[in-house]
């Protein structure tokens, strides 16, 4: 690598940046050469470079079921996202010579940063040209000594003091170049790196409260030397081009958050991160000077949604989300697709107590999705489509793989994410064209994977039309799904198609089960419970007695054939609160004068004991719904 | 050709052929030959220009004074005996006769024992030790072409026949040989060397020696199937040879034998059906060629006869049992006119509900393509395998595969067999009286005593001659044709009349049989589905007389489970829903195609169509069969009650609240219908107070009753629209509001064209497009949320203290690092 080839590279990398990425997705490889150079980026490039990879394979989704992936809809946008994120200058900023003592006005910001970033040897090679050039300006023998800064800490005191107080820039500028330093503190051998100045601190004491102070007070002081207050937007910072205080101002926080993004992406410590990200987000608003460095925020911050622990995690999605607010046109699309794809990344790697997590995520998802339900929803019906698509292919070729992808974890967190989704805005919103999609979808998902075996998945999928129901106010047959789950006690081992779709999968229950009664009572308590959450929703519905009809003769014949007394009774008393409801409803029915072609009056029809929500019948709907609950919860 | 005429029609083709003095016979018995042998593709007679076939005198004499005789020439199909022999088309085999009929000639050019090199093989081959050698055995590349030339054919053969396993694992069984081949040549290269490492070379040789004995074997095979197939009436004797091999201990030898075998056979079985001559005809003196022929010919048979032994002996073995049965089949199909075609069926059947899936699919299609192409053997192959097919039934008690009764329905049944023909023949038997008559009459003026006696010995002979060609020939006539029709149809309907009563027998016994002990592989009534499929296909040809007992079967069928309600605990052997409604369809498709002339009483049926809808489960049962019974039951009936109608009505009405769309849709379809045909059912419509004017008897409907002239559903009201108006599927909620608004609405006179089974296919998921209705549209926010989440602005307690200790602690340790670091690093410098 000689000189030429680093002046070329950095032509190019300047100047024919198409190039540049071509390299990067042609030859991974190459690319590893070049990686000390930034060293940073490393761990997310290569993640990057392997989505890259994977992408030209993907190009034709019809052709076969592994290479339609739910997650990848959204492919294209990636590219855009995390591109030379680290392009411009990160170096220590330039203090003034005047406040300062030393001379290194000279050296501009950007060969320096140049240095920072430059690996060991082509540090040395571009020491040796720099000293050439600047042979006469600069005095190499004495700035050498000047360049070494040490922090102590009373050096410190009166520099937080004079921020503090008086807002000195000047010692703004000092304590964040120290701050900069401690941040980096470890990460990168400072000593020889950058000869030319160094910033070195005392001890642990005064790490510990350059670190807290500058995050603390930090914003603060931007505000107030540029006068902004608390709650001002973004269109207040970029109005700021205008402020002559801005120019002095703008590397200093440009310089303060790079930092800090610094210490919440290497720190070791989860509390040091927590604090670092909510020190961020208060001052989110100043990112929309730096793109650049908002996408990196975005990228840090979903990482710390999908890995970070509970407190992190929920810091770093609301950062995402006061994102997604704050700049709405033009990072919502960013984080909701990023997000995405990281939540349906996320299903499929086995994590001790992922049901929560994946709870809170798909919780934090639909939150965010709610925040642009105009936007989500193009995104959703993308998405929803994709599903479909597998479903469809997978029910068209009963391909074995096909079938495996839909009962994976990813497939049915993506469905539970949009049936959230659209649950929570279907009120407000009008979904209609999405229900129905994903209410085939998850028909099309029950009719598909049948058996015993997938007891929880049929569960699932029933529980997921109830909940769309209930939401929606839509009818949504499940009684025919339900019904099926009561025949499950007289199969035995006779179960061939079973066996040949072995496969790990959560949704799968182990076959030494089905024979216990432990599953037989789980099937008949499950079929109750999505019967009860079903019938409590249309019990005050002029043709529930019809509704009824077929559910009830069903369990009646069940209860006749049953030996299990234990069953029996449970079933027995749900058949009896059904009868009674039915009653109710048949005699208040008789009163009713209107015909069933006038739909408002039968809008309308029991509405007012609806609100009372008295009848016993009701309560027992209550109490076998709340027990559900409650037995979900102990698990 | 005189002489030839004594020994019967047979002889004389084939002597004619083999002597082509007479060009006009040539001519005429060439194309009848070619039209005989339909198979393969016969070569075609030498290429002689028309002008150059001079008739004699005599010749044209015999053609115009036996009219009746060439007249079968006029008729001749020239198009497909264009297609089958003309030379555009050119199978395999031809392509491989002629390489290597132009390599023979090659050779000979050459001169024997010469070095015969191929352009393939001049590249020379390295043995191990790394010396270069030159191929130069003429024999041995001519063997090893000729064996890869069978098994290339056999291959290409099987293709037709094997299902794609079979023919991986042919395949490979190829390539295998063909790689054996070639570790085998450098051996044998080295070894004819001689060169100190002979000794070495021994052993390998000895090791080697039972798969040299195998390839020798293969080779020999492939010889004596190329000159067979080359030149068979000179070669006929091979065919015992090759016999002989298939005795081999080694099962590949044998397999391969039997596939050449079946090759050959394939290629030259004649078009006709041999008949050996009897002690007086053997005794009579005959021509050389006719001696040759003759002894072809019963060489041919012995052969043919000893390979059938060996096949349906080792048919029976399970290493042999699949290649034994695709020659069988393959022969079978083939030459279903030729000698033993009788033993080879018997063969095919039993072996139709094989639990080995290759074979049974094998033999059922060669059942059918029997069936569906009755030209080959005159349809008397078909009375038979029926016959043996439901004795086959008979002898399993009906626990056979459904495919061996799904075959008949490849069978077809021409109505007006016979009828034409048979004018058509009065016709001809009068004219062919008359021309006699006037023959008579010309000749009586004309001939002389001698000439009339010679007269009438032709004529003697010509019956003779005719006798014996009906016999030979497969083209019954009509009358025999019909006969045969009826004989297949009564052994047809008998198996399906055992079916049926098998299975009520079987529904009947189940109380106190042990289910276990019954119980075949292939589920409780394997034959009932295929048998009630064709009962609905051949009903029009089934007598009315049996009609009755049919529907009285049906009933009992249809109404199996409900029968024994509280005995059927653990009954497997009861019907499913599906088959029992296919009861009731069958029920309905006989009454419709006999135009209902029979006064049965359907109601049965209803009542258990109504009960059915209740016990139909999507996953389970099949909806198509319930929206077929949907469209012909109800649908389809012209007149009802009004109580059963309503009965209908609402029972679908319940049905479609609680099942997935597709069965939903259909039920809708079917209930507009109804309400369409019914006007008085509209009432279900209304809600009118009091119950109703028009219910029956019943005051109250029973929504769980059995009977639904019982149910009293006049006295109710549709509520299920007002909830189905909401179903989640848009088509689903439009329907029912058309549904519930068709009382008011004008326009009661439109029908809706789509029947349930429509309905039902239109609306299945599999079908589904999953494609939201209207994408493009806005979406409209009916409520606008606060913008800002208030409560979203929660920061954690952050402990400041133990943040700052962590700090401390963070940067104690990284200078730690640092310091080590920077020491290590002075260290090296």
């Amino acid at each position: 690598m000689g000189k030429l080839g680093k002046k070329a590279r950095k032509f190019a990398k300047k100047n024919l940046q198409s190039v540049d990425k071509r390299n990067r997705k042609l030859k991974p490889f190459f690319k590893k050469k070049f990686a000390k150079k930034n060293g940073r980026r490393d761990v997310g490039d290569e993640k990057e470079e392997k989505k890259v990879e994977q992408k030209p394979k993907k190009r034709f989704p019809e052709e076969d079921p592994q290479d339609i992936s739910i997650d990848d809809v959204f492919g294209k946008d990636d590219d855009e996202v995390h591109h030379d994120g680290d392009s411009d200058s990160d170096g220590y900023l330039d203090e003034d010579p005047a406040a300062v003592k030393g001379a290194e006005g000279e050296i501009s910001d950007s060969k320096m940063s140049m240095q920072s970033k430059a690996s060991l040897s082509e540090l040395k090679k571009q020491r040796r040209k720099l000293a050439k050039l600047n042979e006469k300006l600069v005095d190499e023998a004495d700035s050498d000594k000047s360049k070494r800064k040490v922090l102590s800490g009373s050096v410190l005191g009166t520099c937080c003091d004079l921020v503090d107080e008086e807002q000195s820039v000047q010692a703004l500028v000092r304590l964040l170049n120290w701050y900069r330093a401690a941040c980096h503190y470890g990460h990168e051998p400072s000593g020889i790196a950058s000869p030319d100045i160094c910033y070195d601190i005392e001890d642990n004491e005064t790490y510990a409260k350059v670190m807290i102070f500058v995050l603390q007070k930090a914003d603060h002081t931007f505000r107030n030397i540029l006068g902004l207050s608390d709650s001002s937007n973004k269109e207040k910072i970029l109005k700021l081009k205008n402020n002559p205080k801005w120019d002095s101002l703008k590397p200093l926080v440009k310089s303060f958050l790079r930092s800090t993004m610094y210490l919440v992406k290497h720190a070791a410590d989860s509390e040091m991160i927590i604090f670092g990200v909510t020190q961020l987000r208060v001052s989110i608003v100043f990112f929309a000077a730096f793109p650049d460095l908002l996408k990196k925020l975005i990228k840090i911050s979903i990482h710390l949604w999908v890995t970070g622990e509970d407190t992190l995690s929920q810091q770093a999605f609301l950062t995402l989300k006061d994102i997604s607010m704050v700049f709405n046109s033009e990072c919502f699309d960013t984080c909701l697709i990023n997000m995405y794809k990281a939540f349906l990344h996320d299903c499929d790697i086995p994590k001790a107590n992922s049901e929560q997590r994946l709870l809170f995520l798909r919780d934090s998802l639909v939150e965010l999705c709610s925040q642009d339900v105009q936007k989500s929803y193009t995104k959703a019906s993308v998405s929803i489509t994709q599903l479909a698509k597998l479903l469809k292919m997978a029910l068209t070729t009963k391909n074995k793989e096909a079938v495996e992808k839909i009962h994976s974890g990813q497939y049915t967190n993506c469905v539970d994410l949009w049936v959230n989704f659209i649950a929570a805005n279907v009120q407000d919103c009008d979904l209609k064209p999405l229900v129905y999609t994903i209410v085939q979808v998850i028909n099309g998902v029950a009719q598909l994977i049948i058996g015993p075996r997938y007891l929880l998945l049929r569960v699932k999928c029933i529980q997921w039309l109830n909940q769309l129901s209930r939401t929606s106010g839509i009818f949504i047959p499940i009684a025919s799904l339900v019904l099926d789950m009561l025949e499950y006690k007289t199969t035995n081992d006779g179960e061939k198609q079973e066996q040949e779709l072995q496969a790990v999968s959560t949704v799968k229950l182990p076959k030494n089960w089905l024979k216990s009664q432990n599953f037989q009572e789980q099937c008949i308590f499950s079929v109750i419970e999505v019967l009860a959450v079903h019938f409590a929703q249309w019990s005050f519905h002029i043709s529930f007695p019809e509704l009824a009809t077929i559910p009830i003769m069903r369990l009646k014949y069940f209860y006749e054939r049953s030996n299990m007394e234990g069953l029996k009774r449970v079933v027995k008393r749900f058949i009896e609160q059904v009868e009674s409801n039915i009653e109710f409803v048949q005699r208040k029915r008789d009163d009713a004068t209107f015909s069933p072609n006038d739909q408002q009056s039968a809008d309308m029809f029991m509405q007012l004991e609806k609100q009372n929500a008295k009848a016993p019948y009701t309560q027992y709907y209550q109490s076998i719904i709340d027990k559900a609950r409650g037995t979900k919860k102990k698990k | 050709p005189n002489c030839s005429i004594l020994c019967g029609q047979t002889v004389i083709i084939i002597s004619v052929v083999s002597s082509p003095n007479s060009e006009a016979a040539v001519g005429i018995m060439g194309k009848s030959r070619r039209k005989q042998k339909v198979i393969p593709p016969p070569q075609l007679p030498p290429d002689v220009p028309e002008e150059d076939i001079e008739f004699s005198d005599e010749d044209l004499k015999y053609v115009q004074e036996n009219t009746q005789y060439a007249r079968f020439v006029s008729r001749l199909d020239t198009a497909a005996i264009n297609k089958q022999c003309g030379g555009t088309v050119k199978t395999v085999e031809d392509k491989y006769e002629e390489e290597r009929s132009k390599k023979k000639t090659h050779q000979e050019e050459k001169g024997n024992g010469e070095i015969l090199v191929d352009p393939v093989d001049v590249l020379p081959i390295k043995t191990l030790d790394g010396k270069l050698h030159y191929r130069t055995e003429a024999k041995k590349s001519k063997l090893a072409e000729a064996i890869t030339d069978e098994a290339e054919t056999d291959v290409l053969e099987d293709e037709n026949i094997l299902n794609k396993s079979q023919r991986r694992a042919k395949a490979k069984k190829s390539k295998k040989e063909a790689k054996k081949q070639d570790k085998e040549l450098p051996n044998q290269i080295a070894k004819e060397e001689e060169t100190p490492q002979a000794a070495v070379l021994a052993e390998v040789k000895e090791e080697l020696s039972v798969q040299e004995t195998l390839e020798n074997k293969q080779n020999k095979l492939a010889e004596l199937g190329t000159l067979l197939l080359s030149d068979p009436e000179a070669n006929i004797k091979s065919l015992k040879e090759i016999l002989d091999l298939c005795k081999d201990e080694n099962t590949k030898i044998v397999k391969l034998g039997l596939l050449s075998l079946l090759a050959v056979f394939k290629d030259i079985i004649p078009g006709y059906r041999i008949r050996l001559p009897t002690e007086k005809e053997n005794e009579m003196k005959v021509s050389k060629e006719v001696k040759k022929t003759r002894l072809y010919e019963s060489n041919l048979l012995k052969a043919y006869k000893a390979y059938l032994q060996k096949l349906i002996i080792l048919e029976k073995l399970p290493v042999y049992n699949q290649i034994a049965t695709r020659c069988i089949c393959t022969l079978l199909d083939a030459v279903p006119h030729f000698n033993y075609r009788d033993n080879l069926l018997i063969a095919v059947v039993g072996n139709i509900s094989s639990p080995d899936e290759v074979v049974r699919r094998l033999c059922c299609s060669t059942v059918r393509s029997l069936f569906s192409n009755e030209g080959k053997h005159g349809g008397e192959l078909t009375v038979q395998a029926v016959r043996l097919i439901a004795a086959h039934v008979k002898a399993h008690n009906c626990q056979l595969h459904p495919n061996s009764i799904e075959v008949f329905m490849s069978i077809r049944f021409d109505e007006d067999i016979g009828k034409p023909n048979k004018e058509d023949e009065h016709n001809k038997k009068y004219k062919k009286n008359n021309k006699r008559k006037n023959q008579e009459e010309e000749n009586q003026v004309q001939e002389n005593e001698r000439k009339k006696s010679k007269k009438e010995m032709m004529s003697k002979i010509r019956d003779e001659v005719t006798a014996d060609y009906k016999g030979v020939t497969y083209e019954p006539d009509a009358k025999e044709r019909r006969k045969m029709q009826t004989e297949t149809l009564s052994a047809v309907f008998e198996t399906y009349f055992r079916v049926l009563r098998n299975t009520m027998y079987t529904i009947g016994e189940s109380t106190e049989e042990n289910p276990i002990s019954n119980q075949g592989s292939f589920g409780a009534h394997p034959l009932l589905a295929p048998c009630l499929d064709g009962l609905a296909k051949f009903t029009q040809q089934l007598d009315l007389d049996y009609i009755g007992d049919l529907m009285n079967y049906l009933k009992k069928l249809a109404s199996s489970s409900s029968v024994s309600n509280n005995s059927k605990q653990k009954n497997s052997k009861l019907l499913t829903v599906s088959e029992r409604l296919r009861c009731c369809l069958v029920a309905f498709k006989v009454m419709r195609s006999n135009l209902n002339a029979l006064n049965v009483d359907l109601q049965d049926f209803f009542v258990q169509l109504y009960n059915l809808i209740l016990e139909y489960r999507p996953g389970r049962d099949s909806g198509v069969v319930l929206a077929e019974s949907l469209k012909i039951m109800l649908c389809d009936d012209r007149h009802q009650d009004m109580q059963k109608a309503a009965a209908f009505v609402k029972r679908l009405a319940t049905f479609a609240l609680c099942f997935g769309c597709a069965e939903s849709m259909s039920a809708l379809v079917t209930l507009k219908n109804l309400l369409q045909k019914n006007v008085k059912c509209r009432n279900l419509l209304e809600n009118d107070a009091g119950g109703g004017s028009v219910s029956g008897s019943i005051a109250k409907y029973q929504p769980y009753a059995t009977d639904p002239n019982l149910s009293g559903a006049l006295a109710t009201v549709l509520w299920e629209l007002s909830l189905l108006s909401k179903h989640y599927h848009p088509a689903i909620s439009t329907m029912a509001t058309t549904i519930s608004n068709m009382n008011t609405s004008q326009s009661q006179t439109f029908l809706s064209a789509v029947t349930p089974q429509q309905a039902f296919a239109d609306f299945s998921l599999v079908k589904e497009s999953f494609e939201p209705k209207d994408e493009s549209r806005k979406l409209n926010i009916k409520r606008k949320r606060d913008s800002l989440a208030e409560g979203a602005k929660s920061v954690p307690e952050i402990d400041m203290e133990k943040l700052s200790k962590k700090l401390k602690e963070n940067f104690t340790i990284l200078q730690d690092i640092k310091e080590d670091e920077r020491v290590r690093m002075e260290l090296q410098s």
